[in-house]
């Protein structure tokens, strides 16, 4: 009996977007939204949409469920943020799920970049990013992660990350990056896994002129590689505001434009 | 139960003079001794086990299951696309080159230009080898080069290098028995500094080795 009430009461947070654009002039397409989770389309004065999701739930837990879509099409450009750094709190039970569906076709751009996502101590996230692109098209993804903020004196002793994403141009799986942290946080602090840091980033631009941007990358001194027709950029620091510093700096410069407002309030 | 020709065919096919070029891809290592994160035995072999337990080692053990497994050319395509950085896609693209054409030479069947865990995972299934000892013996192959390199480029004495290899045998063998049954969303690492070394490798000014 006590059992069931509990059950009950763990009931959790379910949040669903979809977000479509159409043409050069971004015309908007698609827009649902349901549950916890809701965008809103800021008025930015910029030629390309600012779309900002906004978590109400305030955060994250075990059994959560989320799903986003975005699309653009034919000529648009879409740059999607989220209102404020995505916080992942102690599950009691279960594990919080983020399903990110993404696709730019014909010569469409989409700029995925979330703000942090913060880690808390026996947290349980599986994220997975899907993407499906034609070989016109781009494709930017900028994912910082937190385990603890120093600052804040969060450290974790158990958190179970899991973050899969597959990337497809015309139908052909181009790049895949999985990321697992599982169990003993203090397992994962060797020199070849975070080396004590406790903030990783990845950014991954695939687009026509992703392999002749490297010099650029680089020139803009962070660590970067490029194959196959696409840039990575892999960061790790000791501390989220270094990481954020120069995320923003970056990105400023490889984007050609200020970020989301959302991400410098 | 593996056979006397079964182990044979292992040591051949993984031992170091199985002409994959082994020899020539530290997997970040040079790196990491140039930047002196790794110094010495003890700093080696706590890079080894990270990139055993958390990076390439677990990750390729499961891929070379899955490919022994299910579909190969399927696994082919996921273990291209999980290449960290550009000289990963080289280390496992070059070695499962060479080792696909020796076989094909030597064994018979089709040479497959895939990545090397899927083609040493295909390749044992079409001989009828064993997975558990094809995984602990490509696993060793791994480690024990990365030894080998150890002694030349951070450098460790031999002996030390032997030391560290025999060390993780009880790692491989865990490593070994997870993959026999583990699924593609088992997959994952989290060898980030070691990603980050060969990143840093690409445009380290003097290079012996080719990752």
């Amino acid at each position: 009996m006590l059992d069931a009430t509990h059950q009950v009461k763990l009931q959790r947070a379910k949040g669903r977007v979809v977000a479509g654009f159409c043409g050069p002039d971004n015309r908007l397409r698609d827009l649902h939204q349901s549950g916890s989770l809701k965008a809103l389309l800021p008025r930015n004065h910029a030629p390309v949409p600012d779309v900002v999701l906004v978590n109400t739930a305030g955060g994250l837990t075990g059994g959560d469920d989320y799903r986003i879509d975005i699309h653009a099409h034919d000529g648009a450009s879409a740059t999607v943020a989220t209102q404020t750094a995505e916080r992942v709190y102690k599950a009691s039970q279960g594990v919080a799920r983020m399903d990110v569906h993404l696709k730019a076709k014909g010569g469409a751009t989409v700029h995925w970049m979330p703000q942090e996502t913060i880690l808390f101590d026996q947290s349980a996230i599986a994220r997975t990013i899907t993407a499906d692109l034609d070989a016109d098209s781009r494709l930017l993804i900028v994912e910082p992660v937190i385990f603890g903020r120093k600052a804040m004196g969060e450290t974790l002793q158990t958190v179970s990350f899991s973050d899969q994403w597959r990337i497809r141009v015309d139908g052909r799986l181009i790049h895949a990056e999985a990321t697992r942290i599982t169990g003993d946080f203090i397992q994962y602090q060797g020199i070849g896994c975070l080396n004590g840091a406790r903030t990783t980033a990845t950014i991954l631009y695939v687009g026509p002129d992703a392999m002749d941007r490297l010099d650029e990358a680089r020139a803009l001194d962070v660590p970067a590689t490029a194959w196959g027709g696409k840039l990575v950029v892999r960061l790790m620091h000791d501390d989220a505001r270094a990481m954020r510093r120069q995320l923003t700096e970056f990105l400023r410069n490889f984007r050609g434009c200020d970020l989301p407002r959302v991400w410098t309030m | 139960m593996a056979t006397p020709t079964d182990l044979l065919t292992l040591s051949q096919w993984f031992g170091a003079n199985f002409p994959t070029g082994a020899f020539a891809y530290s997997h970040g290592l040079e790196a990491m001794a140039e930047s002196g994160a790794v110094t010495d035995a003890t700093t080696f072999a706590a890079w080894l086990r990270d990139v055993l337990e958390r990076g390439a080692g677990r990750q390729d053990a499961i891929l070379l299951s899955l490919a022994y497994r299910g579909e190969a050319g399927q696994v082919a395509e996921l273990a291209l696309a999980l290449s960290a950085t550009a000289e990963r896609h080289l280390e496992t693209t070059a070695q499962g080159r060479a080792f696909g054409a020796v076989v094909a030479d030597v064994w018979g069947g089709a040479a497959t230009a895939w990545p090397l865990p899927v083609v040493a995972g295909a390749a044992a299934q079409r001989e009828g080898l064993p997975l558990f000892e094809t995984l602990t013996f490509a696993l060793q192959s791994f480690a024990g080069n990365l030894c080998t390199i150890a002694a030349r480029c951070v450098p460790i004495g031999q002996t030390e290098a032997q030391s560290v290899l025999r060390s993780i045998a009880p790692i491989i063998e865990a490593i070994a028995r997870d993959a026999l049954t583990a699924t593609e969303d088992d997959i994952g690492s989290a060898a980030m500094a070691s990603d980050l070394a060969a990143i840093a490798h690409e445009t380290q000014r003097t290079r012996i080795y080719r990752t």
